[in-house]
């Protein structure tokens, strides 16, 4: 079975008056049909550029991204209207992702207009299909967002993203601006909706918790490069990475009597512009050698458990 | 779903919310309610004014006001009140249509530089630049002269010198605005860039520029009466306020009340126009919310 | 009142907003203490008002439309909400110093941060204590070099700007550090950082703290007792061990559940269905009652009373007894 998608070294810099930044620098990874794969890391670590690369909000400056088998790298203008309304994203902030001029009803029908395929009667059932798949009340239909509450605006996004009935949806960060009593409400409609549609996601976040309730893979960044990448409840159970291993055990975590011995990171976190060639973690690790100014090599070290770092041998 | 939280899906729309927070503003309520008299008296004005505006009385030359001539008369016998009234069309219309074209034309430059960027925008800009180097009254005094007197020349003269100022608002708004997922959004569902600017970006950048459109107003009917009481704009016997101070200049030590009523009609109506400005930028900042 | 260990106490505190012409009901009689050398955690959602209660205590809310109705604040047996402005800015910064939770805003982009931390001794100190070598040495203790005095905070990334605010904050030696939210803007391993810096400062200055947070990890840290606030009322309060070994009030129980639990899998999470209630048309009765299931009559009608135990784990429920029988 094709792979929804299947990313290939794909490469994402920017041009900036201090130099090339390398956003995403070579990433590879396949999402099998109604599976999740989480990407985390923090600021600066290219998650939320790779989901915007991969639906081309952003031109990829290098790899090549497949989409149920076909090459959509590169596309002419009506292909990639064809291939847009496949893959969609719900973004992060639901205070700047809606348009605050716009009743959430003509937000919800707008991506159904703007491709011409359905009739305005139709339009119409399907927003209503929309708006109560994503638990939005119709009376709600002439709200604008600032009447409504974070959770119920992304609930919004949800139902936006969802209009055209896409294959592939990025979730950048969409619980993160939500209150914890809401955001497991809509994790849980998340997860009911990618059951339901058989959606595949790639759920991009930082919070650990969060990434591993809904993941079945986990990909962990640092500065553009993917450092670790496997199942999900193998990356908990047996993290590999200096990295990875420093960023689960910096979690506070709420079991006040078994507090893990935390890693405190040092350092900060050195500048995607013109990076050196090598470990970009290697800085703030303490492990760190002079193999790891060479360029790192992405390793199979058990089943399905790759890492990049050239002293996993040694170190595991 | 829920019902916990009573959110108000009244008739929320956002008009009533502006119209809502400028009624507690009490001075702008007053501007909006003079400019509302002003604009009936300047569409009803032929029909209202008891004399015609180019009656001549040579009898009433000077006259003071008096029940007969509620303003009293000019140096041409003319019933002042009439001129005044009558000469709301002029100004009014001056003001207005000079800063509509100037808006229309303003902020179609400013939304294309601030969407595309780039060279377009820059070569925008520095054509508006070249605008902008030449002095604001100069600049509105060379284009009247070379175009002349005259109702549409003068609103051609005047809008010209607000374009530039209005483009770089509504660019400012646009860069601004930009950055916003929803703009992001609306890129990920296929919208074409039309409506990205027409639909999303446009509508979010007004509130700025309906504001000083609205203090515009107010600049060119000054602007608009200055122009004529040099001697470019409109001339007398035409009744534009400017035009009747002009006329009048001569007569000030005599017959003060030739340059008072119109001056006074000036005044009235630019302070109407601030007081109105003022309580909509108030209205429209969503921060100020109290 | 036992003015020895209680230095900061708050009583009954009510606090109202006035907004689009309704009034915003921010805090609604809340009462909370903080012994010397301690960390209370002010645990709550968006807008359940433990913002507001800081800037009560540091007498910084907005002159228009915001007032403190009723409620006093003990400082070491003073009631502050009583002094006069004067004698209140000899406070601030000095003797109660806030961190506030977005460290891009919280500093001044045109001063140099040395300068800032400098600021704050000068209003402060007598003469004979250099501003310029305070901020330095401040600097060196929050792991900043002692250089980067004259630097501009906008060549300083998140973390860093965030130990510049704590810098600030403690250069007076304040005798009580209100902390809003200090490391929700920042990456989860300089949270660490920073949270490990606040920890050791406060044990070398035997600091109190106010921590106000919505996360149970940054709580289960660095909290000795913790206070949960909902809809602008203290829910429960107690140690952090009855709090996290024995929560009672249903929201409490609620907040615990909905978080994914790292050491279980579960296929569906427990939110708290619903949505806190409009500050500005709060229900009568207890204000979580329309979400919770284990609500009454009784519940919905009328205030709710601390239910006060005698190991000082209290609780603002009626059903404290069903719910215990339910869960037996």
């Amino acid at each position: 079975m094709e792979p929804v998608i299947q990313v290939d070294h794909l490469k994402k810099y920017f041009s900036t008056p201090r130099g090339m930044l390398h956003a995403v620098d070579d990433v590879s990874f396949t999402i099998e049909k109604g599976k999740t794969l989480g990407v985390v890391g923090e600021s600066g670590c290219g998650k939320s550029t790779l989901g915007r690369t991969i639906i081309h909000l952003h031109e990829a400056t290098a790899g090549k991204i497949s989409l149920e088998g076909e090459d959509v790298t590169k596309l002419s203008r009506k292909a990639l209207r064809e291939a847009r309304e496949k893959m969609q994203i719900i973004f992060q902030d639901p205070y700047s992702s809606l348009d605050p001029r716009k009743t959430i009803r003509s937000t919800i029908t707008e991506p159904l207009k703007v491709s011409g395929k359905m009739s305005k009667a139709e339009i119409e059932i399907k927003a209503d299909d929309l708006m109560e798949l994503v638990g939005i009340d119709q009376r709600l239909r002439l709200a604008y967002p600032h009447e409504l509450d974070g959770g119920r605006r992304q609930r919004v996004g949800i139902a936006r993203a969802l209009a055209l009935d896409p294959k592939f949806v990025v979730c950048d960060e969409p619980v993160s601006a939500l209150d914890v009593s809401i955001q497991a409400q809509v994790l849980n409609l998340l997860k009911l909706l990618q059951e339901s549609k058989g959606l595949t996601y790639m759920f991009v976040t930082h919070d650990m918790s969060v990434v591993k309730h809904i993941s079945d893979d986990i990909c962990v960044m640092y500065l553009g490069q993917v450092v670790e990448k496997c199942e999900s409840k193998e990356l908990f159970r047996n993290p590999m990475h200096p990295y990875t291993k420093a960023l689960l055990s910096a979690i506070p975590s709420t079991n006040i009597h078994n507090p893990m011995k935390r890693e405190i990171l040092y350092g900060e976190i050195t500048s995607p512009i013109n990076p050196k060639p090598g470990c970009r973690f290697a800085t703030r690790c303490k492990f760190a050698t002079e193999a790891c100014s060479q360029p790192q090599i992405q390793e199979e070290v058990s089943a399905g458990h790759f890492v990049s770092c050239c002293r996993i041998k040694e170190l595991g | 779903m829920d019902n916990t939280q009573a959110v108000r899906a009244k008739k929320n729309s956002e008009l009533m919310r502006i119209l809502r927070q400028l009624s507690k503003n009490r001075l702008a309520v007053v501007g909006l309610i003079i400019i509302v008299i002003e604009l009936i008296v300047a569409i009803l004005a032929p029909y209202i004014i008891p004399y015609d505006y180019t009656t001549m009385d040579m009898a009433s030359t000077f006259a003071t006001p008096s029940l007969k001539h509620l303003f009293g008369c000019d140096d041409m016998g003319r019933d002042i009140f009439s001129r005044v009234l009558y000469g709301a069309r002029f100004s009014i219309s001056m003001g207005v249509l000079s800063i509509a074209i100037a808006t229309v034309i303003g902020c179609t430059v400013g939304a294309v530089a601030g969407f595309y960027g780039g060279w377009i925008d820059n070569l925008l800009m520095r054509f508006l630049d070249i605008i902008q180097a030449v002095p604001g009254l100069l600049m509105n005094i060379v284009i009247a002269a070379i175009l002349g007197p005259g109702f549409i020349n003068t609103i051609i003269a005047m809008a010209f010198g607000y374009i530039p100022g209005m483009a770089r608002m509504l660019r400012a708004q646009m860069l601004k605005e930009r950055g916003n997922e929803y703009i992001e959004a609306a890129n990920s569902i296929n919208c074409s860039k039309f409506r990205i600017i027409v639909h999303h970006l446009i509508p979010n950048c007004m509130s700025p520029i309906i504001v000083q459109a609205t203090m515009g107003v107010a600049q060119a009917i000054t602007l608009a009466a200055g122009l004529s009481f040099i001697g470019l704009g409109i001339q007398p016997p035409t009744p534009e306020w400017g035009a009747m101070l002009s006329g009048a200049r001569q007569f000030i030590r005599q017959a003060p009340h030739l340059i008072f009523f119109p001056g006074l009609a000036i005044a009235i109506t630019v302070l109407a126009l601030n007081l109105m400005g003022d309580g909509l930028r108030d209205a429209l900042d969503p921060k100020l919310k109290n | 009142m036992d003015k020895v260990t209680k230095f900061l106490s708050v009583k009954d505190l009510v606090v109202e907003y006035a907004s689009d012409g309704e009034t915003v009901h921010a805090v609604n009689g809340v009462s909370l203490e903080v012994e010397r050398g301690k960390t209370l955690g002010l645990v709550g959602e968006t807008g359940a008002g433990k913002t507001t209660i800081a800037k009560a205590i540091l007498r910084i809310l907005p002159d228009v439309g915001c007032k403190i109705r009723k409620g006093e604040v003990y400082l070491d047996g003073e009631d502050i909400l009583k002094l006069h402005e004067n004698e209140m800015r000899k406070i601030r910064g000095n003797k109660i110093s806030m961190i506030f939770q977005d460290p891009m805003t919280a500093l001044n982009p045109v001063q140099r941060i040395g300068e800032q931390i400098a600021e704050v001794v000068k209003l402060h100190n007598d003469e004979h204590v250099n501003p310029e070598d305070r901020a330095k040495e401040m600097l060196e203790i929050v792991g900043i070099p002692a250089e980067r005095y004259y630097e501009y905070p906008h060549q300083f990334s998140g973390g860093m700007k965030q130990r510049v605010v704590i810098a600030i904050a403690l250069a007076c030696n304040p005798d009580l550090l209100l902390a809003d939210e200090p490391t929700t803007a920042l990456d989860v391993t300089i949270q660490a950082q920073v949270l490990d810096l606040i920890g050791d400062l406060r044990k070398k200055y035997n600091t109190s703290m106010l921590l106000i947070t919505h996360d149970l990890g940054v709580v289960a840290q660095v909290c000795d007792n913790v206070a949960v606030i909902y809809a602008g009322n203290i829910i429960e309060y107690g140690t952090k061990e009855q709090i996290f070994d024995h929560p009672s009030h249903p929201y409490t129980k609620g907040l615990f559940g909905a978080i994914p639990d790292m050491n279980e899998d579960e296929e569906w999470l427990h939110p708290i269905e619903g949505l806190p209630p409009d500050p500005t048309n709060l229900p009568a009765g207890c204000a979580f009652a329309p979400r919770c299931n284990y609500a009454c009559e009784v519940c919905m009608k009328e205030a709710i009373e601390v239910a006060k135990t005698t190991d000082g784990h209290d609780c603002r429920c009626c059903r404290l007894a069903e719910i215990a029988r339910e869960e037996e």
